[in-house]
């Protein structure tokens, strides 16, 4: 085409780019604000000329595509650091009231423990005829154990928090994975025109950055659609299909959500790391079981040490005292796959071999093994056959196991359960057991009273409780009151005996011993009742003049001894905790809390800044995204007038071959 | 690098945010004074801590345990004073009677004497603390230590035990003294043997109380062996002559050990022979079949000693056996006053070397808190100018982060359309 017609025909497709090109501009700016839009563009390009009088003439504009301002690298950055991002966040997000919970100094678990000791315990040691510091001392139990078994409900309900977000996480995951599978039809479908849908891509890309909110994905193109794996490998999108996830009740704990496929038994959790949901698996495997277990670890501790001196020692009713504290059980739990008729169970042998992690065992129909499931090390077990029943013994667990069948697992959870249970038991302050068992006096007893007739200058000491007899093992059983009368005299460097007899008899004997004048002394034990809590009252008998017939009384003190209460403050700082198979016990109930306080403190603060450095490349990158993708207003803005320029022109050339038209016709009429 | 719209709102909107939550931060400690506002934010701050918190509150115990301890020692140490004075009243009371001029009604008033003198004493032994519980009653210090029976003996009823009290870790103090220790365990005479005078004596000679030569030998006759000394005198004037014969449980050897002339003043020796392990000096004039026994001093109490010095005031005739064996009885009772007196003192050594203890201990513990306390507000507290400056520092931030925003979002080319 030529002439007039040319220039209209030339200025009319001007105009018609002109048009389509404000459109997009308008697109643009109606999108500023829509998450995952790209800013588009109208591509230009001249049409062909044609050949008029050996001239090439141009024929105009065409409006080729539009195109969207994109980048696929920039983009993958965007997916992965969202992921990271949101994991992040989301960790950091559910360890700050864990750490408030634990690290809370003025109404937590420390000021507790310490008024337990300080204001209960000790007042106890100081006052121990008085009612007051009794109760007292029983309020504060009952206040610790409150205080631990609150901590431990918060965490269970924590975990029960956790498993709901499980669940919105999963159904998230299948709606997204689920709408990204239709894109990629739609998309397949649409491309075939050589034109690109943009929005579509758009929302494809949007999906897949919130679906990289949720969880840790990975993006492989296949032709126009994205498949997408978790990042180690398993598939979520291939193609046209979404495989859907579930969280179900986990093999060995059901409270404990896993992820897995629909209807596959295996579970994906290990695998799923960064998102909501890897934050939410890596919060409850590092953060929260964690803290069960070490809280859980005190708090057995505490009660079983507190518990043992109890019984170690006389309540004002002159009984051995019971137990103060109860806590919850060794939890053995079977996996849903076991056979039937096992029966196993579960209890702890030695507090201080315990650990706070959980193990698994499993039977292979010959042999037993045992994995620290934090550790993923094999445990040493000793296995004892008793009959039916097989005794697995390891870090301080006793497992009893019956009917068990070749593939049985279980899982073992020493302490986990324990803090949830924890109660104090006691009600009545005349059952502290504050006294020790004996009152070592010179002298014997005679209808009541205390009558000192020696003439020596033997002594008999406090004595103490120990774990093993000493030299002279009497043949009663505390605290009944025992008499040692000398048998011979002496002095020093001569050696005299002795028997033990009930109080102002001379038969049955109950021990006899010797004893060197002058030598540090002949040490006396009588044994606490079997089985709890086992152990001896020991005392020492010294000195270098000896003369028969002088005589000592062992027998249950009266209300003003608080030598078991002392024994029981001194438990605060003992060292309870930690003990190798070889190796004593290592960490004291107080160092335990700090330890507890400090791992998860520092957990929180590396979590703090591992969120805020995880935020700041996702905002780098959302900005290395927006600064090629993102729509600026002025300069849509400067857009709008170019192209409202370019069509009043386009415009303008076709009043001017319409004035031209009309001209010609003029001239001709 | 292009901005775009969103994003410009974006980050300065982030940059705003930022410093609202730094400024409170900034005045969440400002208003607690606390530098952990978050746990999170000094991980190690807080696990010290609550480890100051268990020591500190510690001290607190170990620093109340102490002046518990005071109180009671120095009300131990008070009620012992009280009965060093006794010992003193009664003393003078014994060598006021111990004069051959005293009469019937003399012994008579100072027989009444002692007795107001032992039921002093039983008070003082039973004394309370302010919550009611008996000092001197061992552990069973619920029940009245000391009880007097209507025969004039004392029964105990409490133990040997000593109550304790944690000053520190691994330290405690016993804040009291077993009643049986300081009242009832004292060792008759010079505490080592008794000189006793047999009620038939009728004669003015006295013995005793004698010393101790070699105490290892001395040791070995009179408490291992048991062994006990006669010594017998027969004949008048100077023509008095002295039998000494041993044995045990009051059976002696009719075999005499040694014997000789009595010269008034005379001490003898025992066993006899060239190293004697005790000797005893006789005084006065022994009548004819006269008879002292030696032997090992059994415990004499305050109150058995009180009981004693009663009862040789009882016999009130003045005949010369009568007023001998009074006088032995008083010498005794003399004797054995010093020893319950050395008793009484040495028990107050003691509770004063524990005063000193609790009181060293205690300052030690006062300082040691403040040391902890200081550290624990170096750890926890914050320090006002910095944070001050730095709340001063976030505030104009955030003032020029807003200004900013505001200014630069008014700059927008459709204005201009």
């Amino acid at each position: 085409m030529g002439g007039i017609s040319g220039l209209v025909g030339n200025a009319l497709t001007g105009l018609q780019a002109a048009q389509k090109a404000l459109q997009v501009t308008g697109n643009n700016i109606a999108n500023v604000n829509t998450p995952g839009y790209s800013r588009e563009t109208l591509l230009q390009t001249p049409q062909a000329p044609s050949q008029l009088g050996g001239l090439y003439l141009g024929n105009g504009v065409l409006a080729e595509t539009v195109s969207r301002s994109y980048d696929a690298f920039v983009q993958g950055q965007i997916w992965s650091s969202t992921a990271s991002a949101s994991g992040a966040r989301t960790f950091n997000d559910l360890l700050q009231p864990l750490v408030g919970l634990i690290a809370n100094d003025v109404a937590g678990l420390g000021s507790s423990l310490n008024r337990f000791f300080s204001s209960g315990v000790a007042q106890v040691a100081a006052y121990p005829a008085d009612t007051a510091a009794r109760q007292t001392m029983l309020g504060q139990a009952q206040t610790l154990a409150q205080t631990v078994q609150t901590t431990a409900s918060q965490l269970y309900e924590m975990n029960d928090a956790l498993n709901l977000r499980l669940r919105q996480g999963v159904e998230q995951v299948n709606e997204l994975t689920r709408q990204i599978a239709q894109l990629n039809v739609q998309i397949n479908d649409l491309s075939g025109s050589g034109q690109s849908p943009n929005t579509l891509l758009d929302q494809r890309d949007q999906l897949i950055t919130e679906l990289a909110g949720q969880v840790g994905i990975s993006v492989v193109r296949q032709g126009a659609a994205l498949n997408i794996y978790t990042s180690n490998g398993q598939v979520l999108v291939a193609g046209e299909r979404a495989l859907a996830l579930e969280a179900k009740p986990g093999s060995f704990d059901p409270s404990a959500l896993e992820i897995g496929y629909v209807g596959n038994p295996n579970s994906l959790s290990s695998s799923l790391q960064g998102g909501v949901l890897g934050a939410l698996i890596q919060f409850r495997e590092q953060s929260l079981q964690p803290a069960q277990r070490s809280l859980g670890l005190i708090a057995t501790g505490l009660a079983s040490a507190v518990n043992a001196q109890q019984a170690q020692g006389l309540d004002l009713n002159g009984q051995f005292g019971g137990p103060l504290f109860e806590v919850g059980p060794v939890q053995v739990l079977g996996a849903s796959s076991n056979s039937s008729g096992v029966s196993i169970s579960g209890s702890v042998t030695d507090t201080s071999r315990l650990r706070a992690t959980a193990y698994e065992l499993s039977y292979d129909g010959a042999a037993w093994n045992a994995i620290d499931r934090s550790t993923q090390q094999a445990v040493a077990l000793t296995v004892s056959n008793l009959g039916p029943v097989t005794q697995l013994d390891f870090d301080g667990v006793r497992v009893s196991v019956q009917g068990a069948q070749a593939g049985d697992r279980f899982q073992v959870e020493p302490t986990a359960a324990a803090a949830y249970g924890m109660r104090a038991l006691m009600t009545d302050p005349r059952k502290i057991a504050a006294a020790a068992p004996y009152v070592s006096s010179a002298g014997a007893l005679s209808s009541g009273a205390l009558v000192n007739t020696n003439l020596g200058n033997l002594t008999l000491s406090a004595g103490a409780a120990t774990a093993t007899s000493g030299s002279v093992l009497v043949s009663a059983t505390a605290p009944q009151a025992l008499q040692i009368t000398l048998t011979s005299g002496g002095t020093s460097g001569q050696s005299i005996g002795f028997t033990v007899t009930q109080p102002g008899t001379t038969a049955p004997i109950l021990a006899t011993g010797s004893l060197t004048l002058g030598s540090s002394g002949t040490t006396i034990s009588v044994p606490y009742p079997s089985p709890s809590p086992g152990g001896y009252w020991t005392v020492t008998l010294s000195g270098n003049t000896a003369v028969s017939g002088d005589a000592f009384t062992l027998s249950p003190p009266g209300p003003g001894n608080g030598g078991n209460a002392r024994a029981m403050a001194a438990l605060q700082t003992a060292k309870l905790l930690d003990a190798g198979p070889t190796t004593p016990a290592r960490t004291s109930i107080e160092s335990a809390y700090a330890q507890l306080v400090g791992r998860v403190a520092s957990q929180g603060n590396l979590a703090q800044n591992t969120a805020n450095a995880a935020e700041a490349v996702a905002r780098q990158n959302e900005a290395s995204r927006q600064a090629i993708a993102g729509v600026n207003l002025d300069e849509e803005a400067a857009r709008l007038i170019q192209f409202q320029q370019a069509y009043q022109a386009a415009a303008k050339a076709i009043q001017v071959g319409n004035t031209l038209f009309a001209s010609l016709l003029q001239a001709v009429q | 690098m292009r901005i775009s719209t969103p994003q410009f709102y974006g980050s300065s909107l982030t940059g705003i945010l930022n410093q609202q939550n730094t400024l409170n931060t900034l005045s969440q400690q400002l208003a607690t004074g606390s530098r952990i506002v978050n746990p999170s934010d000094a991980p190690v701050a807080v696990a010290q801590n609550a480890a100051l918190n268990g020591q500190i509150e510690r001290l607190g115990t170990y620093t109340q345990n102490a002046q518990y301890a005071q109180g009671a020692l120095q009300l131990e140490s008070k009620t012992l004073q009280s009965v060093g004075t006794l010992i003193d009243q009664v003393r003078q009371l014994a060598v006021q009677m111990n004069n051959a001029t005293v009469n019937a009604q003399d012994l008579r008033n100072a027989a009444a004497a002692m007795k107001g003198y032992v039921e002093q004493l039983a008070q003082y032994a039973n004394t309370q603390d302010g919550q009611g519980n008996y000092i001197f009653a061992g552990s069973k210090s619920d029940a009245m230590p000391f009880v007097l029976e209507a025969d004039g003996r004392v029964r105990y009823l409490g133990d040997g035990g000593q109550n304790q009290l944690a000053l520190g870790p691994s330290l405690s103090a016993a804040i009291s003294d077993a009643g049986d220790g300081i009242f009832l365990s004292a060792r008759a005479a010079n505490g080592q043997f008794t000189v006793s005078s047999n009620p038939a004596n009728s004669g003015s000679a006295t013995a005793g109380p004698g010393t101790v030569n070699d105490r290892a030998l001395a040791d070995q006759l009179l408490l291992v062996n048991g062994t006990q000394y006669q010594i017998s005198f027969s004949g008048s004037g100077s023509g008095t002559t002295y039998t000494i014969t041993s044995g045990t449980g009051g059976v002696f050897s009719p075999t005499p050990m040694a014997s000789g002339s009595y010269t008034e003043g005379m001490s003898l020796g025992l066993p006899p022979g060239g190293s004697p392990a005790i000797t005893v000096p006789i005084l006065g004039t022994p009548a004819n079949g006269d008879q002292f026994t030696v032997q090992a001093a059994p415990p004499q109490g305050l109150f058995e000693t009180f009981q004693s010095l009663a009862a040789a005031l009882t016999a009130t005739d003045t005949s010369p056996g009568t007023n001998a064996r009074r006088a032995q009885a008083i010498s005794n009772a003399l004797a054995s006053l010093d020893q319950n007196q050395t008793r009484l003192l040495d028990t107050q050594a003691a509770i004063g070397a524990r005063l000193q203890q609790v009181q060293a201990v205690q300052a030690q513990n006062t300082s040691l808190t403040v040391r902890l306390q200081t550290e624990q507000s170096e750890l926890t507290q914050i320090n006002y100018p910095e944070v001050i400056t730095r709340y001063q520092q976030s505030l104009t931030a955030l003032q020029a982060a807003q200004k900013a925003f505001v200014q630069l979002q008014g700059m927008n080319l459709f204005q201009y359309l």
